[in-house]
């Protein structure tokens, strides 16, 4: 019954949004025609030469040269591309969910209502604001150093550490490190979620005697299943896309042990001027970002629940 | 609604007006100031150089007196460290905003010129090249014309820290012409004399060293129309050579090698005291010198005085002026200037290499110190040994990168010396054919 009633206000309300909005369209467009310039010339304008460069030969000094599919049939046989890509899947599979994991459960711990809890928040915050640049990868270098802070610290209690950056087995997980260490934005986005989850679920649990882990398990997380859907998507898009930490710290060194992707297509532009290869190359990334989130999304129907 | 439909108009005309004048202020300002610049007869050229902190504060100095000596020219100054130096001006080359002027390396010209980026200066009337030995200006020669003006010269020799050598009581004389095997000889006594001290950086990544290494064996790296001249005999020995070295504490174990990047001094086992001897451009040793706080000697590699002349000078830069300049009248001033100039010869002293006008060399020896002196010798000794050479061809930056990925995986034992020669026999010749 209230169903229809429901519509015909729904539509003369929005009857109402569209007449406004034409009137004040003029103010929306420009103040958009910064952004719109910027999308146009800035993002859709290099994407569409991207693509055109993808299938040629240019250097920056000479004019483009076309050369059909040749790239791609290169860089199938480049083991270097190989490399690449295993070497930035083993770091996505292993550094999402790490990462995941920590926010998901630093989040936990500051979401009690404690005296100070806002500076711890904020404190915790911190070093996502500021992982992502050079200044953090050099201190990071000097902390992993042979004879950085780290192994000092071992070695007064008896161990010895390894040459992190220089050990093609542990340089990888300095950068994994460093990635977890950042995990801020992710812990602030499920701060806000477990505020979102409705108090009454709780209190009824408590009722019929659940307890506290088994609250979590069976509240907390089945309802906060979209939040941590939206930072996992995110995560994979970012963690494909690494590029500063590996450049600074390791430089895709030690025999190519973090070769990351983003770096090899770096090198390939603008150290050796294969700018149509390296266009190549980042097509093939925006493929392989696009299928993996797709893939994600495929299973989120059977682990994301909308709805109480 | 009337006033709120005006206030809705209004900023939506200021929306638009910024927008248009934060677009269009690029080009309005620009031409502008061609404008003035044609009326009142000034000139603006551009001089772009990778840099050093000392090499901006030095070539400041001489920019303000070129600027002082030809009031009608003015010089916009782009420096920046190396790496991002060839991404610019690739950058700048492709949308046709160049420097009028720039500095150049050995490993990048052959690419520039064939690319018929740079101007001919053959018979340029402006660049005065008398007092430039014939064999040095030749460096920026080629196919018979000259489009590059050498800075300078240098040469690599070792560097080494006669402090570890006598605390190891080893006689050691850089006037002798040791062999490779010497050379082996006293690294691994350094080390089993200093347990925590080894002979040598190790140097299995270094193409500069591997040249050198196949011209004691009267080989080159490239034939000079930029083919792989190097036997894969040669690049065995050479992998192997490195590999019994680090075996034998001769030089570092592979992790620590692969941990020191050779881009940051503080951090090379050289200024650690861990090392005794390190390859060396001529010129950049200052630096080292003053890292380590001890004084530090010079010797040339092994076989340096054998009948092959294995050493060759080395242009340690160029100036170069663009094909595409609208003033290449202040940009020859300019070279020059920067070339010729006693006043400017006394700023730079040896920091660009050492200076190949002859009548500056002598002049600046005068008011130089012993490192200058010990710079001017090392680099006379090189000369009269030294065969001519011939420019890299353009891949041989992406070849240098090549070395450094099999030579590590022979440092950690992943590639035996002759599977290593294979890889990257194959994979350079790949790497030339494809440009």
């Amino acid at each position: 019954m209230g169903l229809p009633t429901d519509a015909v206000v729904a539509s003369r309300h929005s009857k109402r949004r569209a007449s406004w909005s034409s009137r004040s369209g003029l103010a929306a467009y420009g103040f958009l025609t910064p952004w719109m310039l910027g999308m146009l010339l800035m993002t859709l304008g290099a994407m569409l030469f991207t693509i055109y460069l993808a299938f040629t030969n240019y250097d920056l000094l000479s004019q483009p040269r076309w050369i059909g599919a040749l790239n791609f049939h290169q860089i199938l046989q480049d083991p270097n591309f190989w490399t690449s890509i295993r070497v930035t899947f083993i770091y996505v599979v292993i550094s999402v969910p790490a990462r995941l994991i920590a926010s998901l459960l630093v989040a936990t711990l500051l979401n009690k209502e404690v005296r100070g809890i806002g500076i711890y928040r904020a404190l915790i915050y911190l070093p996502s604001l500021i992982g992502g640049s050079i200044g953090i990868s050099i201190g990071w270098k000097k902390l992993f150093d042979v004879a950085g802070p780290i192994n000092s610290v071992l070695k007064a209690v008896g161990l010895h550490g390894p040459v992190w950056l220089g050990n093609p087995r542990t340089a990888i997980l300095v950068i994994v490190l460093l990635s977890v260490w950042q995990f801020g934005s992710e812990m602030v986005i499920f701060l806000a979620g477990f505020k979102q989850i409705p108090g009454y679920l709780y209190e009824s649990a408590t009722i019929d005697g659940a307890s506290a882990v088994r609250q979590y398990f069976h509240i907390t997380l089945p309802m906060l299943s979209p939040i941590i859907f939206f930072n996992l998507v995110m995560g994979t898009i970012s963690s494909f896309m690494t590029f500063t930490q590996v450049y600074v710290l390791t430089d895709g060194g030690p025999m190519n042990s973090t070769l990351f992707y983003v770096l090899y297509l770096y090198e390939q532009a603008f150290q050796y001027y294969h700018m149509g290869y390296a266009a190549a190359l980042s097509i093939i990334l925006l493929i392989m970002i696009a299928v993996c989130t797709g893939f994600l999304f495929l299973t989120a129907k059977f682990w994301v629940k909308y709805d109480v | 609604m009337n006033g709120f439909k005006m206030k809705v108009a209004s900023v939506a005309v200021l929306g638009l007006a910024t927008t248009l004048t934060l677009s269009g202020c690029g080009t309005s300002g620009k031409s502008s100031g061609a404008n003035n610049a044609s009326e009142s007869g000034q000139e603006n050229i551009t001089f772009s150089w990778w840099t050093s902190p000392q090499r901006t504060a030095e070539t400041k100095k001489a920019i303000a007196l070129f600027e002082k000596k030809y009031p009608n020219i003015h010089v916009t100054m782009e420096y920046t460290g190396w790496s991002g130096y060839w991404s610019k001006l690739a950058t700048e080359s492709a949308g046709g905003s160049e420097p009028d002027v720039m500095q150049m390396d050995a490993s990048r010209l052959a690419e520039y010129i064939t690319k018929g980026q740079l101007a001919d200066l053959s018979s340029n009337q402006t660049i005065d090249t008398s007092s430039i030995p014939k064999n040095i200006l030749q460096l920026g020669d080629m196919n018979g014309k000259l489009y590059a003006i050498p800075a300078g010269v240098n040469a690599t020799t070792w560097i080494y820290n006669p402090a570890i050598l006598k605390q190891a009581g080893i006689q050691f004389d850089p006037s002798k012409n040791y062999t490779w095997d010497d050379f082996a000889k006293i690294c691994e006594e350094i080390h089993q004399k200093l347990p925590n001290v080894y002979g040598v950086d190790d140097e299995i990544d270094q193409g500069a060293v591997l040249a050198y290494y196949a011209q004691t064996r009267g080989e080159h790296m490239y034939t000079p129309d930029g083919k792989l001249a190097i036997s894969k005999q040669t690049l065995t020995d050479w992998f192997t050579y490195w590999l019994d070295l680090q075996n034998k504490g001769g030089c570092p174990p592979a992790q620590v090698n692969a941990s020191y990047d050779h881009s940051n001094t503080q951090e090379s086992p050289f200024i650690k005291g861990e090392t005794a001897f390190q390859y060396m451009f001529i010129g950049e040793e200052l630096e080292y010198q003053q890292d380590l706080g001890k004084p530090i000697e010079h010797a040339l590699f092994p076989d340096w005085a054998d009948s092959d002349k294995p050493y060759t000078v080395h242009p340690a830069m160029y100036w170069a002026i663009s094909s595409h300049t609208k003033y290449p009248d202040a940009a020859a001033k300019l070279v020059n200037f920067l070339e010729n100039d006693p006043q400017v010869s006394k700023i730079f002293l040896n920091e660009r290499g050492v200076t190949v006008n002859q009548d500056n060399l002598k002049a600046d020896a005068k008011v130089g110190d012993a490192m200058l002196k010990e710079q001017d010798s090392v680099m006379s000794q090189v000369e009269k040994v030294a065969s001519p050479s011939y420019l890299d061809p353009p891949a041989a930056g992406q070849i240098g990168d090549l070395l450094t990925q099999i030579a590590q995986q022979v440092t950690f034992k992943k590639l035996t010396p002759s599977q290593a020669a294979d890889q990257f026999y194959t994979q350079a010749t790949n790497m030339l054919a494809q440009g």
